[in-house]
């Protein structure tokens, strides 16, 4: 059977190196986030058209998330109620800078 | 009955926490981006309102329920808060949150403090989980519970200088709805009467923060060697933990008045713990 005192080493020695683990895997799993969202994640956004012929289709750019990140900021993007994002402004025009 | 031993008190606080007003009004200079940089497809991990015409970063709490009404996962927002999570916790909320450093200065002046019992902090995660995640999914952006529509810091760092700048202009000044400013009127006297009343009962970021208190880097312990259970730490704790036993607490915002106490400390995951000294030869 272990001495205590040695016991105690041991069991904080776990506790320590679970803390260290436990931090480094947060990091490490907000940085992998981080690098997905900045350099892979984009989604399609509906440009809305300053004057639009009613037939004409709405363009579509692809927006990277940073830049869905500033779209938000300024109020500059919603949820259509077909599930698309679309701009609340149109190109020209300027978003309505705050969202609330 | 045993008589009750002497608590290990400092004379005064460390340097460092005399300092924090000071480290706050500095961090406060950052994010009231001087050199108008306005990195607003950055997200920040502090309770600053995007729309204030003096914001450097998004504010992470507006990115997550915006982007919950759109439907669209936050991979930046959480990734941010997982980073600076994990490496110092509620630290943010003592140290860097500006609104918090508001609340801090308010709760200066010299009226008396109403104590609510700590499990009313609990009430953050409702806010969270409603307010930034559940309504904006469901109700979209539009509905009067999102977060950015009953959020006093958007009405404080936001409203009243858009406000104001409209006004000076000449602009029609319509100013802020009537829940904005009931919320901001409540939420001014509430800081009178009690210690940073946004973030022990409301602020969502401060209860994602408080989750990792317990696996951050940096982290508080108590020296169970040198607690002579006085409860000293209690009557100095502002956001009313018991810190003996609540250290590292979802509420704790790490302000580190606790630490006038000696039993108590500031760690990091890879300072050598007290607990791994041998013991001591008898």
């Amino acid at each position: 059977m272990a001495q205590p005192g040695k016991a105690r080493v041991r069991q904080c020695f776990r506790g320590r190196a679970a803390r260290i683990v436990l931090a480094a895997m947060l990091v490490a799993a907000g940085a992998a986030l981080v690098l997905y969202g900045v350099a892979v994640h984009s989604r399609t956004v509906l440009l809305k058209q300053a004057e639009p012929p009613a037939a004409e289709a709405a363009r579509a750019i692809d927006e990277p998330e940073p830049a869905l990140v500033r779209e938000v900021t300024v109020g500059g993007l919603r949820r259509s109620l077909s599930g698309e994002l679309e701009r609340t402004y149109g190109e020209g025009e300027t978003p309505s800078l705050c969202p609330t | 009955m045993a008589a009750m031993a002497e608590p290990r008190i400092r004379p005064k606080p460390s340097r460092f926490v005399r300092g924090r007003l000071w480290i706050q009004a500095a961090f406060l200079l950052v994010w009231l981006d001087p050199l108008a940089l306005r990195l607003h497809n950055i997200c920040g991990s502090v309770y600053h309102c995007y729309a204030c015409p003096l914001a450097l970063f998004a504010c992470p709490v507006g990115v997550l329920a915006n982007f919950s009404a759109l439907h669209v996962v936050p991979f930046i927002a959480i990734g941010t808060l997982l980073v600076v999570g994990g490496v110092v916790g509620g630290f943010v909320c003592g140290w860097a949150c500006p609104f918090g450093f508001l609340q801090d200065l308010v709760a200066k002046v010299p009226v008396p403090k109403v104590r609510l019992p700590s499990w009313t902090g609990y009430f953050r995660y409702a806010v969270l989980g409603g307010l930034v995640i559940v309504v904006p999914y469901f109700f979209g952006e539009g509905h009067p519970l999102f977060i950015c529509r009953v959020c006093p810091a958007g009405a404080v760092e936001a409203g009243v200088p858009n406000l104001v700048r409209e006004a000076a202009a000449g602009g029609s000044a319509a100013g802020m709805s009537a829940l904005k400013w009931t919320i901001l009127v409540l939420f001014a006297l509430a800081m009178f009467v009690k210690f940073r009343p946004w973030c022990s009962l409301f602020c969502p970021l401060g209860a994602i923060f408080g989750v990792f208190n317990r696996f951050s880097a940096v982290f508080l312990r108590v020296s169970p060697k040198k607690c002579v259970q006085c409860g000293a730490c209690r009557k100095m704790c502002p956001m009313n933990l018991a810190p003996e036993k609540q250290l590292n607490d979802l509420l704790c915002i790490r302000c580190m008045e606790c630490t006038r106490c000696e039993a108590i400390e500031v760690k990091t995951a890879f300072s050598r713990s007290e607990r791994a000294d041998p013991a001591p030869a008898e």
